[in-house]
């Protein structure tokens, strides 16, 4: 039987003898004789099973063939008809039945006027908005019909600004609430927030409701202020900081940082507010199609360079029993750990819809406004299923040509479908200025897990806290 | 059965690692039967394939759903070389030898 060596990323540098099996997400130490071996094959292009082994130094025939076995049998070389296979172990495709979370629009504006957000100021292409209580009723109304087959549902608030629009923040969450008792649920809550409204009672509401809250900050003092100014164009840093000290004081609390040209100084960032409180920091790049603030070549390396070093904080940590909080390196260890490969990038569409104030329901809350990616109505009973099977095999992995030879695919799994969108004119398209970013990105994953599971072999068997939420 | 210089790390690994602990299993690929039904002396692309068992092995599982009970050649990989032209070889079962 003639063998060829699977598609694997190897890893030589750093003292490291790893392969990643790229069908399978598997990740393996193989030493150096394994890495030698898989190269000669490579190089001679197949080997048959029964083939005498040259032998390398210090190793007997035997060795080799042992070793030739053990390669085969965890599949790293395998028949060239089994080539690509992923034995069944691609993570199981998300259900198109029953919508799982809901991100509700509770307001259309707000009273921040970021220089390069992609909501139009909170104004998604239309006028200012709330979201009204009826609205906000029939949205939790549908979602609990039509998630029937779900234990656990879950609601993002967001905006726009969600604190603008506190009644029905207050209503929608009451109301949900007494559903899943109703119906024998649990309801998660969650909310993306600016922190210029946080006030003692909306902590108490928070912690009554036990709801996530992610803050919005960019940068510290005033390199923030120039990102994310009040529409006076006065600074917002201070007051939030000061605005969500109870905040801070009495709950766990993530925050979110739009990287643009202008604040790549992500290290001091995440560093800052990890010391002011926050238990996470989660960095992600800007899309907002304009040249002063999208990411480019240099800038991209220079954000690595930054999150390399926040990834060796966080080793550091983690080695001594600690949570550094970088919300990027936790999560792509995590998916690194459970060897994710996932045919779509993220849940939109599959077990997430957001919602709009006027009833309109997108495929994430970055397209609400797109008039082309609106799956449904509320008050025409909810999701269009043709429509959204049209979107869904639109953005399948399998309709991304580019993506085909990439080793990073089923990790990416194509990119964010509204990054795709802005940039390239379809979800389905992809951006190909993210993609070494990416791959550069995943690969320090690839790495910081090995030496992580090369000093503590158990360090990933607790489990690490899971932060799947989309925050874009 | 673990190997001995390579270390499954991820879950994943460790999953293809348990599955392939077993030395000798039935054959099958998720839903395969293992029932005998005839269509399988065809060989990949249609055409007659000169060894029958090798094609139950390599090609019936995306060919079509016949799936015969055989030793595993994963864990064997090597065992189907002594029975490269049936026509010659016939009465050679290709079996595993009982090591244990």
């Amino acid at each position: 039987m003639q063998l060829i060596v699977d598609e694997l990323v190897p890893l030589s540098q750093q003292g490291l003898q790893h392969v990643f099996h790229v069908p399978t997400s598997s990740f393996y130490e193989v030493g150096p004789e394994g890495l030698a071996l898989l190269e000669e094959v490579k190089a001679a292009g197949h080997i048959s099973s029964g083939q005498q082994l040259s032998a390398l130094t210090g190793q007997s025939e035997e060795e080799r063939n042992e070793l030739l076995a053990d390669l085969r049998r965890l599949r790293l070389v395998v028949p060239e008809s089994e080539q690509g296979s992923a034995y069944g172990l691609r993570d199981p495709a998300p259900t198109t039945e029953g919508i799982r979370n809901f991100v509700m629009h509770v307001a259309h504006s707000c009273n921040l006027a970021c220089t390069y957000c992609y909501a139009d100021h909170g104004l998604y292409k239309g006028r200012a908005t709330l979201m009204d209580q009826e609205r906000a009723r029939s949205y939790v109304d549908w979602l609990f019909d039509q998630g029937r087959q779900h234990k656990q549902l879950g609601i993002t608030f967001f905006g726009g600004e969600p604190l603008l629009n506190m009644p029905v923040v207050r209503e929608a969450a009451r109301y949900a609430r007494q559903k899943a008792q109703q119906l024998d649920k649990a309801i998660s809550f969650s909310m993306t927030t600016n922190g210029t409204l946080v006030t003692e009672e909306a902590v108490d509401f928070f912690e009554e409701i036990d709801c996530q809250v992610t803050v919005s900050l960019d940068a510290i003092g005033k390199r923030n202020d120039r990102l994310r100014p009040f529409h006076s164009g006065k600074g917002s840093y201070d007051e939030v900081m000061e605005r969500i000290q109870p905040l801070l004081a009495r709950r766990s609390v993530a925050a979110r940082v739009t990287v643009t040209r202008k604040n790549l100084d992500v290290v001091h960032t995440v560093d800052t507010l990890l010391k002011a409180g926050f238990t996470e920091v989660g960095c992600s790049p800007v899309d907002a199609k304009d040249p002063a603030f999208d990411l480019r070549g240099e800038d991209y390396e220079q954000l690595l360079d930054g999150f390399a070093t926040l990834t060796d904080r966080f080793m550091r940590a983690a080695l001594s029993g600690r949570l550094y909080g970088f919300s990027n390196i936790k999560n792509l260890l995590k998916a690194i750990h459970e060897g994710h490969n996932k045919e779509y990038p993220c849940g939109a569409g599959l077990q997430m819809v957001a919602g709009a104030p006027n009833g309109e329901m997108s495929l994430c809350h970055r397209f609400v406004g797109e008039k082309d990616f609106v799956l449904g109505r509320v008050q025409d009973g909810g999701l269009d299923k043709a429509k959204r099977l049209e979107v869904l095999n639109d953005i399948h992995l399998s309709q991304r040509s580019d993506c085909s030879s990439c080793w990073a695919r089923y990790i990416c799994s194509g990119g964010c479908h509204h990054v795709n969108f802005l940039f390239e004119g379809s979800p389905s398209a992809t951006y190909k200025t993210h993609c070494d970013y990416l791959r550069a990105w995943y690969k320090l994953g690839l790495i910081s897990y090995a030496r992580m599971v090369s000093a503590r072999p158990d360090i990933f068997d607790s489990p690490l806290q899971p932060n799947d939420s989309c925050q874009q | 059965m673990a190997t001995r210089k390579i270390k499954a790390l991820n879950v994943k690994a460790r999953r293809i690692e348990d599955e392939n602990s077993r030395d000798v299993r039935g054959y099958a690929f998720n839903d395969c039967c293992t029932s005998f039904a005839p269509g399988w002396e065809v060989g990949y692309n249609d055409g007659a394939d000169p060894c029958p068992w090798k094609s139950d092995l390599s090609l019936c599982w995306s060919t079509c759903y016949w799936m015969g009970q055989v030793p595993d050649h994963q864990a064997h990989a090597d065992w189907l070389d002594s029975c490269g032209n049936i026509q010659q070889d016939w009465r050679n079962l290709c079996t595993i030898p009982d090591t244990k």
